[in-house]
């Protein structure tokens, strides 16, 4: 992305000539303190949010304009909703179809299921704040993505988990893929960042 | 389609049907015992369906289904970061409810014909007013089936406008719905005003009949119906398309 302005209507600008470029297989931690606009820039980079002027692309598209392209990528952001009365396996695997996914998807829901050790067959609205942050990190993951991009996945795991989600990413990154993750602990995710760009409060 | 019928939206409107099919056994019962002409469960229905259009306003209150519930929920949000294209993410969704509404419409008729019959004793066709002999069976049924088609584009067609309200009160549960019904009610009203100060215009009255979907027998009627549900339809979408994404933060 490149020069993106955005305000939510006539507000306040809450990005302002940002710009963000990642190379392939390149970690990037976006690092800023609460209400920066770490969330915005990164649904604006998914193109669900549009900026008011700049350039955003991703897998060099315009992701507004060819949402398609989602379907490469990998993303978990807040506002995120799985339906309440279908159990975690369910949404996730209803969800994958949206994505495009059809053959082998069970499988490989089946490999995160193991590595998680939650229970899947636990309906959405019974599920605790962190099941449910882990369905939607396994929805993101099945496709095989390009690009992730997460706003921050650790919150509400525990350390078990933690620990999976960090042997995720590096194998995610082993394989020279893309990663984005927002947050405010870059210490955290270690050696796995390659770089920390700092989103500031537009003043 | 079976997320649709685990919403609790669904669950009270088949308590509403059980009630109505109560109400309209119990006027038949109370036919059969003032004027000894019993009534089956099944004509009960077919007169409430065919009658004033009440039935089709009740399923307005589901309009929030399509898009509201959605919308708050955030399985919206998710469904445009797995790659659908908003537009295209709402004509699936009208569709998918659209066919939910015609199977609901089906369900309600079979609730409320079993829970009338269940009071008056009978299950069948009793009671329907007898026409002159030369009208044959035949004739009767097409009168009939036209009648329940024009029941259900009725339906389609308020539902179609409780989704379009629904789409412009984004995140607003529960008001789309109210609105939209109000609204019908409301315009309902400006009708009869409108006509009484013209002086019972014939034009305007045969404008309103069409626009009301009230004679089965004109295409106008017909027209009007389909015109109207496929532009509501196409609106919904496109408010969608320009809906904004709110941002609340972890």
């Amino acid at each position: 992305m490149q020069d993106v302005t955005f305000s939510f209507g006539q507000g306040s600008k809450i990005l302002n000539d940002f710009s963000l470029e990642a190379e392939k297989g390149e970690f990037i931690y976006l690092f800023g303190e609460n209400g920066s606009g770490k969330s915005t820039v990164l649904k604006i980079l998914c193109g669900v949010m549009e900026a008011r002027s700049g350039n955003v692309t991703i897998l060099g598209k315009d992701p507004y304009c060819n949402p398609e392209i989602l379907q490469r990528v990998g993303v978990v952001v807040d506002g995120m909703g799985f339906y309440g009365e279908c159990s975690l396996r369910e949404n996730v695997l209803l969800f994958a179809r949206e994505k495009g996914l059809r053959d082998g998807v069970e499988r490989a829901l089946d490999r995160y299921i193991q590595l998680w050790d939650i229970d899947f067959n636990t309906k959405y609205k019974r599920g605790s704040h962190g099941m449910r942050k882990i369905a939607q990190l396994t929805l993101s993951l099945l496709n095989n993505p390009d690009i992730l991009i997460w706003d921050e996945p650790e919150l509400a795991l525990d350390e078990k988990r933690q620990e999976v989600l960090l042997m995720l990413l590096q194998e995610h990154k082993s394989k020279g893929k893309t990663v984005i993750v927002a947050g405010t602990k870059p210490s955290f995710y270690g050696s796995l960042v390659d770089r920390t760009v700092e989103k500031e409060v537009v003043l | 389609m079976k997320i649709l019928f685990k919403q609790k939206q669904w669950i009270v409107m088949q308590v509403i049907f059980v009630i109505l099919g109560i109400m309209i056994g119990i006027m038949g019962f109370l036919n059969e015992r003032d004027f000894k002409t019993s009534t089956g469960g099944l004509a009960s229905s077919i007169q409430m369906v065919a009658g004033n259009g009440s039935i089709s306003v009740f399923f307005m209150l589901l309009s929030d289904l399509v898009f509201n519930v959605e919308y708050v929920q955030g399985t919206f949000l998710t469904s445009l970061l797995c790659g659908q294209s908003r537009r295209s993410w709402m004509f699936r969704k009208s569709v998918t409810f659209y066919l939910f509404v015609l199977l609901q419409y089906v369900i309600a008729f079979a609730v409320m014909s079993f829970t009338a019959g269940m009071i008056t004793g009978h299950f069948g066709l009793e009671g329907i007013p007898q026409l002159s002999p030369d009208v044959t069976k035949i004739q009767i049924l097409r009168e009939l089936l036209v009648t329940l088609s024009l029941s259900i584009l009725k339906t389609l067609l308020l539902v179609s406008f409780g989704v379009m309200v629904t789409t412009m009160l984004s995140g607003k549960l529960v008001v789309g719905s109210v609105a939209s019904i109000g609204i019908v009610f409301l315009a309902a009203k400006f009708e009869v005003v409108l006509l009484h100060a013209l002086g019972d215009n014939a034009s305007m009255a045969r404008l309103f009949e069409a626009i009301w979907l009230q004679d089965p027998n004109r295409a106008l009627t017909w027209i009007c119906g389909i015109a109207a549900f496929a532009l509501f339809t196409w609106f919904s979408a496109e408010r969608v398309r320009r809906t904004e994404i709110p941002n609340l933060g972890t």
